[in-house]
């Protein structure tokens, strides 16, 4: 039996796309964000949660992606689905503790166009023990039917008048696809979602641009990505269509930019600040400071 | 009038009895008891008809008796000489066979025998070298009449793995068999060219009688055996079972273009333009190399020559070849009316001189030339034309040349089998029929599908390198072996492709997708992801060596495709 049992495991390791069922402590903390949002909103979250029939789970289970599929094609719940249909929303922060060891993991509750979509943990669950849990806390950052409407997307009617550093960039090489600067509520907003998780210089960047493209790297602005792999956690902040990303790294006391290579996996260091950075890679240093073996 | 069979006769045939004929049948071959039987083809494939009947006797190699039934019909057949109307006491067969005779080196499997059995006649046989020394090859020459009660055997064997017997249900009921009838209108051809020679006695009439030969010495039928290549080519497409259809018409256009032979013939020499050969069979020249024929139609006969040797030498010139023999030989001018195709005029004139075969004309010269029956026979004629410098004449390719152009057409052909599926080797078996197919096996053929399994592995191996492509806009180098374990940055190791193909076949490049992209992308399952980071050099190689494989296989279990 244990053999045919061990076999049936590697079967569907082998040609299963994954579990369908959630595990108890994600259910339980997207059942805290279901408390505490509001009763029809939470009652339409939970209704998006009871349609997922797939769960893949990444990089040790910190990436817990949610699908509904239907005849092998995902298929959101689009009659549930929230007003906020931006591409990617993160709705709220919950706090688990485990009741063995009080440690305590930090998940972010991701929608993406207006579906529950994803769960990101801080580190993977399985280093804490999750049998036994409860739940700290549960922080909402946005409501997710209030409609999300793109109003910076003119570009900035006085680039320069702002702005020293996108002056310097300018005066450096094209910029492109400038977006309106973040005011200071959704720059409140956003350092709130991602406390110390970009660079200084980044942050005040969003005061001139809420993001733009230069040399060829689009700067993503209030919109960066974040990213969990095994050993760390990442923020996206400028991407390059085929050379890589610049990204920094949670829990680093000293921001520093790094560039990735996506197709050797490497990580190099870059620079310390993003506008060192971004020139950096806009004049293809990267791939050399990745090749004399510049690693994190 | 008997023919009696001279010494020398004899001992041929006391030779060739030995151990050179096969012979079926009931009875012997020489004692003169039972019946004649039936001769198969020695070793070779090819037709062969045999009449059967209760109380004849006769032998090779001495005087036949022969018995007169009373019902005496009478038959009517369109000869190329013209109309012609003969007896049938009893019954009537004839015969056609390929055989190795005598010795392998003067005998060509390719000679073509007639006998023919007809009755009221004597019987006569002459034993006649056929063709030009340049081509040693024989041609067994000889006639029997024989004369028998109702219910006898005609039985048909076809290379020696058919055999369909009929039993006549009357008493000297002609033949209806359309192949029958074709192979009549040849034998009348073949007549023309014993009476040419001067004969060996009378070998035909419509009266019963003899049309009387002089007796010559034979060497004359030399030339006109070779000289009725044509018309036995014609008849032979005429009782092709497969052609049957087409093979009457070319029966009919066969005896046509034979007999204008023969009017031509006569008519020059005895001034006797368009008389029937049987009324001065005497008077027919020899033709060749004197030949009374136009030089015209000698010099396309010659160069028909020249070209089944140069297609045996070349085989892929075959269609080429037989083009321009087609074109030739349907412009063969008719001598009465310059300027007038020769097959135009036979079709012109069919109607009013074949009683038997009916009309036409024309339109059905036109279909027939049209036809690809008339193709599929004349590559037919070149090829037995091609075969027949196989047996190393003077003026063939030596045998040595021609075994190690086998080798090196086995060899490719066994290439080009494994590369395309077979397929090739149904098309070479269908255009160049026995010169292709004899070299469908044998060492080099297999060495040729082994080359051709290596090539198969390459151009698959060759494949795979050149679709794994280059970095380009939106692709991106995906690791098979990811660098982190140490795998290189080579085609031997990922393939270039398109940023999502990346991201679903590797987690690591999958982290880093929008999230809005991975809730429309889940990953594949991990066979999948592996599927698709194998390098592409490497599957083009097993799927070549596959294919190479595959192919090998299908053709050693089931053979060639046949056509």
């Amino acid at each position: 039996m244990g053999a045919m049992a061990a076999m049936s495991k590697l079967f569907a390791w082998a040609f299963r796309r994954r579990q369908p069922n959630l595990r108890d402590y994600e259910r339980a903390i997207l059942e805290a964000v279901e408390a505490a949002l509001p009763s029809d909103t939470g009652s339409r979250l939970r209704s998006q949660r009871e349609e997922v029939n797939l769960v893949q789970r990444h990089s040790q289970d910190k990436e817990v992606n949610l699908y509904r599929m239907r005849g092998g094609k995902v298929a959101p719940p689009v009659e549930f689905r929230f007003s906020n249909d931006a591409e990617e929303l993160l709705l709220a922060r919950v706090r688990l503790e485990s009741l063995e060891n009080a440690a305590e993991v930090i998940a972010d509750v991701w929608l993406v166009r207006g579906v529950l979509f994803s769960i990101t943990f801080d580190r993977p669950p399985k280093s804490v023990s999750m049998e036994s849990h409860r739940v700290k806390s549960c922080e909402l950052f946005t409501d997710p039917n209030s409609k999300y409407v793109v109003e910076r997307d003119a570009a900035s009617p006085a680039g320069d008048r702002h702005s020293s550093r996108l002056a310097v960039l300018k005066a450096l090489g094209e910029v492109k696809d400038v977006r309106a600067p973040v005011d200071a509520t959704d720059l409140e907003l956003f350092l709130r979602r991602y406390p110390q998780c970009v660079p200084e210089d980044y942050v005040s960047l969003l005061g001139e641009a809420d993001g733009f493209v230069f040399a060829g790297w689009r700067c993503l602005g209030t919109q960066i990505r974040r990213v969990v792999t095994e050993d760390r956690n990442i923020t996206v902040l400028a991407e390059h269509p085929t050379q890589g990303l610049l990204c920094s790294v949670d829990a680093e006391a000293l921001k520093k930019v790094y560039f990735y290579d996506f197709e050797d996996d490497e990580f190099a260091l870059v620079g310390h600040d993003f506008m060192q950075a971004l020139f950096a890679v806009s004049r293809g240093e990267s791939k050399r400071r990745a090749r004399h073996g510049v690693r994190s | 009038m008997v023919h009696s069979h001279t010494e020398s006769e004899y001992e041929m045939a006391a030779a060739m009895t030995s151990d050179k004929f096969r012979y079926t049948g009931v009875g012997e071959f020489r004692d003169g008891k039972g019946d004649s039987g039936g001769f198969t083809p020695d070793g070779e494939t090819g037709l062969a008809y045999s009449g059967f009947a209760d109380t004849v006797v006769t032998t090779f190699a001495s005087e036949t008796t022969f018995h007169t039934t009373t019902a005496v019909p009478t038959r009517t057949f369109s000869y190329p000489m013209g109309s012609m109307t003969y007896t049938m006491p009893g019954w009537s067969s004839w015969s056609k066979s390929r055989w190795a005779t005598a010795s392998e080196a003067t005998y060509d499997a390719q000679a073509i025998a007639w006998r023919r059995y007809s009755p009221t006649e004597s019987s006569s046989g002459s034993y006649s070298e056929e063709g030009e020394d340049a081509t040693e090859r024989f041609t067994w020459l000889w006639q029997h009449s024989y004369t028998g009660p109702a219910g006898h055997l005609f039985e048909q064997n076809f290379g020696g793995t058919t055999t369909t017997t009929h039993t006549s249900a009357t008493t000297g009921a002609p033949p209806t068999d359309p192949a029958v009838l074709a192979a009549m209108n040849a034998i009348a051809n073949q007549s023309v060219g014993e009476s040419a020679a001067g004969g060996h006695g009378p070998v035909y009439s419509t009266t019963g009688q003899g049309v009387g030969g002089s007796g010559g010495d034979g060497g004359d039928g030399v030339v006109a055996a070779k000289d009725l290549n044509l018309a036995e080519f014609f008849a032979q497409a005429a009782t092709e079972p497969t052609w049957q259809s087409a093979g009457q018409s070319a029966s009919k256009f066969a005896g046509q273009i034979a007999g204008q032979f023969a009017r031509q013939i006569v008519g020059q020499s005895a001034g006797e333009g368009g008389s029937s050969v049987s009324d001065e069979p005497s008077d027919l020249p020899a033709r060749h190399p004197d030949s009374a024929m136009p030089e015209s139609w000698l010099d396309v006969l010659d160069a028909l020559k020249d070209r089944a040797k140069t297609a045996y030498d070349h085989p892929d010139q075959l269609p080429a070849l037989t083009d321009a023999a087609l074109a030739e030989l349907t412009a063969m001018d008719d001598p009465e009316n310059p300027g007038t195709p020769i097959v135009q005029t036979c079709a012109m004139t069919e109607g009013g001189e074949g009683g038997g075969t009916g009309g036409g004309g024309s339109a059905n010269y036109q279909a027939w030339f049209q036809s690809d029956a008339y193709r599929v026979w004349y590559v037919q004629l070149l090829r037995s034309q091609t075969a027949a410098y196989g047996g190393a004449g003077p003026n063939g390719a030596a045998p040595a040349a021609r075994d190690w152009v086998d080798q090196v057409d086995g060899f490719f052909a066994g290439w080009a089998d494994t590369m395309t599926f077979g397929v090739s080797t149904w098309i070479r078996g269908r255009i160049y029929r026995d010169i292709a197919t004899r070299n469908h096996q044998g060492a080099m053929f297999h060495v040729g599908q082994g080359v051709g399994m290596a090539h198969s592995i390459a151009i698959g191996g060759a494949a795979g390198w050149s679709s794994a492509g280059l970095r380009g806009p939106g692709r991106e180098f995906s690791h098979w072996f990811p660098a982190r374990m140490g795998g290189a940055r080579s085609l031997w190791n990922g393939n270039y492709v398109p940023r999502a193909v990346h991201a679903l076949s590797d987690p690591y490049r999958y982290r880093f997708m929008p999230r809005a992209w991975k809730a429309s992308n889940p990953m594949p399952s991990v066979v999948s992801q592996q599927w698709t980071r194998i390098p592409y050099a490497y599957k083009g190689v097993a799927g070549g060596g596959l294919y190479g494989g595959a192919s090998v296989i299908r053709s050693s279990l089931w053979g060639p495709w046949q056509p």
